[in-house]
């Protein structure tokens, strides 16, 4: 029988003819029903604003799928960076600052508070389930708690309506049948035209460039200073993120890395950039404040003598910034260059031509 | 192997990121595909003739509206047949949830409106957000929620919050106003 809904007072915590089987909030949940799963999956802007339902029913089910993922790496990094950021902004304005302790406090244990969760909350993974139709990846199964739970759940309801399924070859070492197919197949490329950036967007190169470019006009502060530089800098880091935005968001790219994964490791070198730079300057003010010396603030020039003026034997706080801009960049220059390194080679081993099964 | 075995799980490899998989395959992965059947012969005379098409013959009944209509123009939706006009109607409509695929959420987008002057850096959008959430919290008010029933907490949250910014904005421009007048 169908499931109906209804909503009735006192409020049932599940639908009318469903099971709870994960649950994650606004993330989306999963429900069983006596025929097929329903996947609800929300669109969020810091509250879900639509719920879009897909009912996958167990007779269709071909495989469940599931990998690490790079969820809990990119939160490491993230978390790293903030770590950083947190060590940079007491450089700069020395161990015995208050004002500095407090800030860098409010980023670090949080920070620290993340990791400890994450830690617990166990290893990253993603879950795709393949139909007769496409595969669909579920969203919120994102920990390997939530995988084990629902492969338990799922597995023994598929295979219990499938059991009437002929399934059985004469060859039992044959392949799967031709609409299976399991893993998303490698872009159709052939020797002629050989991929050198696949998946990535053409705004990929000019985003580096105009990174490189802030990064390297944040370290040439400590030489040309003025205004026009300060706005020709912001420019530039404006039109690397613009880039970067847009690459990121209609770059090719699925689960693999070198696509997007690029980027977001880019977009969090820019981001860490910015903040640094802004942080070590809110720095500077406040210790400037603390010593009666916000009267100056005046014009820009002053403004960096007060964030310059630290005490005796302390670095001078626009080379820290600019060196950590410019490793960070290096960095992530780096990491992005491996990437698509990377992912040229599996283009290339994809190429070749693969052993079928033997009958 | 023997004869029928079914590997349950395997482990494998991505062919695009080259990350090891983990896969569980499932007896529908090694069946057969079954292609739609093909159109058989024209309906004999005394047979019952499809609603949509009266070239063929009618094998089942929609569970919605009654007519009887061919394999082609007809659906299984779980355990029931549907026309295929019945199920692009209740599709839209939205009426039988079991149809549905999408659902604003009105009460959280009302919430997010009321909650503007809280979470956005610049509180003089609530001078639009404020009446809006008020109008559409209202206009809401008896429309279905999330699919997972839940009660209207968010949406008397969004009005009441709403409702408390409009009256300090009233507040605001009477005072305003007086000002002005004795200045």
């Amino acid at each position: 029988m169908t499931p109906t809904l209804t909503v009735r007072y006192p409020m049932p915590k599940a639908p009318e003819g469903y099971q709870p089987l994960l649950n994650r909030g606004s993330r989306g949940s999963l429900w069983l029903a006596d025929d097929h799963l329903l996947v609800i999956e929300t669109t969020r802007f810091l509250l879900s604003i639509r719920e879009t339902y897909r009912r996958l029913d167990f007779t269709n089910i071909q495989a469940i799928l599931h990998t690490k993922s790079q969820r809990g790496a990119w939160l490491i990094v993230l978390i790293s960076v903030l770590l950083v950021i947190s060590l940079l902004i007491l450089l700069l304005a020395g161990f015995d600052n208050r004002a500095a302790l407090f800030f860098a406090s409010a980023l670090a244990l949080p920070a620290l508070a993340a990791l400890v969760v994450h830690f617990i909350k166990g290893q990253t993974r993603a879950l795709m389930i393949q139909t007769t139709v496409r595969p669909w990846r579920l969203k919120m199964v994102t920990r390997h708690s939530h995988v084990i739970k629902v492969l338990t759940a799922l597995e023994p309801l598929c295979r219990e309506a499938q059991k009437e399924i002929p399934h059985t070859p004469s060859n039992p070492d044959s392949a799967p049948a031709s609409t299976f197919k399991p893993f998303p197949s490698a872009p159709p490329v052939s020797s002629d035209n050989p991929p050198s950036m696949a998946g990535a967007h053409p705004l990929a190169f000019p985003a580096w460039l105009c990174h490189m470019t802030f990064a390297a006009m944040m370290g040439g502060e400590m030489i040309w200073n003025s205004i026009a530089a300060t706005l020709l800098m912001m420019c530039f880091a404006a039109a690397s993120f613009t880039c970067m935005m847009i690459a990121f968001t209609r770059g090719g790219g699925s689960l693999a890395i070198g696509g997007r994964g690029v980027f977001i490791f880019a977009l969090s070198m820019l981001g860490v950039s910015l903040v640094a730079g802004y942080v070590a300057a809110m720095a500077g003010v406040v210790q400037a404040s603390i010593r009666g010396d916000s009267s100056e603030f005046s014009s820009e020039e002053s403004f960096l003598r007060a964030i310059s003026e630290f005490p005796e034997g302390s670095p001078d706080a626009l080379s820290i910034v600019a060196i950590t801009i410019i490793v960070l960049t290096g960095i992530s220059a780096v990491a992005g260059l491996l990437a698509t390194v990377r992912r040229n080679k599996l283009q290339r081993t994809s190429m070749e031509p693969t052993t079928p099964p033997s009958s | 192997m023997s004869a029928g075995f079914l590997p349950e799980t395997t482990s494998t490899t991505c062919r695009a990121c080259r990350k090891p998989v983990e896969a569980i395959l499932l007896p529908r992965a090694f069946a057969p595909a079954s292609p739609p059947p093909l159109p058989g012969a024209p309906p004999a005379p005394g047979d019952a003739l499809c609603f949509y098409d009266s070239t063929q013959k009618a094998t089942c009944l929609c569970s919605q509206c009654g007519v009887l209509v061919s394999d082609s123009w007809s659906a299984d939706w779980g355990s029931r047949k549907v026309c295929l006009r019945c199920l692009e109607k209740l599709r839209e409509s939205g009426r039988d949830s079991s149809f549905e695929s999408t659902r604003l959420m009105w009460d959280n987008i009302c919430l997010l409106l009321s909650s503007t002057i809280f979470i956005l850096i610049f509180p003089y959008f609530a001078i639009i957000a404020a009446p809006a959430a008020l109008v559409l919290g209202i206009r809401a008010w008896n429309r279905p929620r999330s699919l997972v029933p839940r009660s209207r907490f968010r949406l008397i949250v969004a009005l009441v919050l709403s409702s408390l910014q409009i009256l300090a904005m009233l507040v605001g421009i009477y005072f305003l106003i007086q000002a002005m007048l004795t200045s």
